[in-house]
């Protein structure tokens, strides 16, 4: 299993998914998926990117992955998000409204579900990630193009993605 | 100062193609060049007539007092800066099997030209006979630069292909071992890319392409580029000597070797690869007497090799950046699309 780092999260920030919600995900997909990660690190976010866009979580060759802390909701993103985004967030649980007279986006994350967001459409995401490159072997080198990369994290994603939401038998 | 006699010595040599061309280089600057011949080779028919000088042991050991054994032996010397005296002996060894036990045991010296590449670790013999003898008779160097980054001083290498595909392939060969891992490729007399299979395996055999990992990039004869310095390399000429140009130009940078045993260079035909195009030439003590490109090829390459140098001994390489996944949400675009017919395109 891999180590689980928690550094606390900044003022007007949290870490949405507990030591023990990434615990409960990694026992969901079984230790062949987690096998060469060594840690999964809950850290404090980046600076934001020059769209003002909240990173959420970054895959290290090999074997690291980082969950960056988020703003406490709602969000307000000082941008429109691209359809497919407001799909996912949406699918997630949030509830995504645009004001286009000022640009702004505001995502309201009601109940659990920026938790059920940061596990299935980041940390399964990035088990995917690894997933992937660990099968290969070459473990420190580029071993698929981005783009059949992103499409295979967000195959296993979406895979685990009712088993999570059905655990608690919720859905 | 004293004129330096310089013989070059065949070791077994088995090949009757390399063997020619080691008598023309040792023409080339002026040596005489001997084979101690114990594979045959006087009886070629390729050779009556070349030249063929065959030597017995005894008067090998009576020879010149310095006997140079050429081979990447360890603690060989490095070519560049190797001072042989006023009379010696190169040994260069058979093609596969290097230097025989009789001619290491005669050796009073061991230089070695320095090979960057991890796959091929030898030359041609006659291309290393050439750089040997440019080296040790011809031209007066400082050694091989040191120092770290050599990458960002090596300068890209376009190499047209005119006459001879053998030829052509034992450039690749040199190019891969003095550590290019790409070459722009002008293939004009139809030797590399498109010619019929006879032609392309014996070419590929002399590149050695089962080891040889070169990236060859083809050009067409007319392609364009915009290189802020472009140096032609030439046989002979009116510009300045090889080694007194600076070639460590890193990628900005390109070195044209072409194959002119078709014809001589045109030097405005270049003007199309860069802003800024010189000549340089290898400074030939005599005229060739039969134009072998690999010979002259490889000894541009080694000049250009000796300026770019090597990383220091027990210097690691950087390491490469590591693949990061980021997760992230993505902005709607800022602007629509704008629809092109495709008779815009065509017209554009």
């Amino acid at each position: 299993m891999p180590r689980i780092v928690a550094r606390p999260a900044r003022r007007g920030f949290l870490h949405p998914a507990t030591r023990r919600d990434i615990a409960r995900a990694l026992a969901l997909v079984g230790p062949e998926a987690a096998y060469g990660l060594r840690s999964i690190e809950l850290v404090h976010a980046p600076p934001a990117t020059s769209d003002g866009l909240p990173p959420l979580g970054r895959f290290c060759v090999p074997g690291r992955i980082l969950l960056f802390e988020q703003p406490r909701p709602p969000w307000r993103v000082p941008v429109s998000l691209a359809a497919e985004t407001v799909g996912i967030l949406e699918r997630s649980g949030a509830v995504v409204v645009e004001d286009a007279r000022i640009g702004v986006t505001i995502v309201q994350w009601p109940g659990d579900s920026l938790r059920d967001f940061m596990i299935v459409e980041v940390l399964l995401h990035e088990i995917g990630h690894h997933v992937l490159q660990h099968h290969k072997g070459k473990r420190i080198a580029r071993i698929a193009r981005t783009r059949d990369h992103e499409a295979f994290a967000r195959a296993f994603a979406a895979r685990y993605r009712q088993a999570w939401l059905q655990r608690d038998g919720r859905e | 100062m004293t004129p330096r006699r310089i013989e070059l010595l065949g070791d077994g040599i088995e090949n009757p193609g390399n063997a020619l061309a080691m008598v023309h280089a040792a023409r080339m600057y002026g040596a005489e060049c001997r084979f101690r011949d114990t594979r045959g080779l006087a009886a070629d028919p390729s050779l009556a007539g070349a030249g063929f000088s065959p030597i017995a042991d005894e008067a090998l050991q009576h020879g010149p007092a310095r006997r140079i054994a050429f081979d990447n032996l360890s603690g060989a010397a490095e070519v560049y800066s190797f001072r042989p005296g006023p009379e010696s002996v190169v040994m260069m060894g058979n093609e596969r099997r290097g230097l025989s036990y009789e001619c290491r045991r005669l050796a009073t010296d061991a230089v070695q030209i320095p090979m960057l590449s991890r796959r091929i670790n030898c030359l041609n013999v006659a291309a290393a006979s050439a750089v040997a003898l440019h080296y040790l008779s011809h031209v007066h160097v400082g050694p091989m630069s040191v120092g770290g980054h050599p990458a960002r001083r090596r300068p890209d290498l376009l190499i047209v292909g005119r006459s001879d595909h053998v030829e052509l392939g034992s450039a690749l060969r040199s190019a891969a071992a003095f550590g290019w891992e790409r070459v722009l490729l002008e293939d004009r007399g139809g030797v590399w890319f498109d010619c019929d299979r006879v032609v392309r395996s014996e070419g590929r055999a002399a590149a050695r392409r089962g080891r040889n990992d070169i990236r060859l990039v083809r050009c067409p004869p007319d392609a364009r580029f915009d290189y802020p310095d472009v140096v032609v390399v030439t046989a002979a000429g009116a510009g300045p000597p090889l080694h007194r140009v600076s070639l460590a130009g890193g990628p900005g940078q390109l070195v044209v070797l072409a194959d002119e045993g078709a014809g001589a260079l045109v030097e405005s035909e270049y003007a199309r690869l860069g802003r800024h195009v010189r000549v340089a030439t290898l400074d030939l003590p005599r005229a060739m007497e039969a134009y072998h490109f690999r010979l002259l090829a490889t000894v541009a390459l080694a000049e250009v090799a000796r300026q770019v140098g090597r990383r220091q001994p027990g210097e690691r390489p950087a390491r490469p950046t590591l693949p990061v996944y980021d997760r992230g949400l993505a902005r709607a675009a800022t602007q629509a699309g704008e629809l092109v017919r495709f008779s815009d395109l065509l017209a554009y």
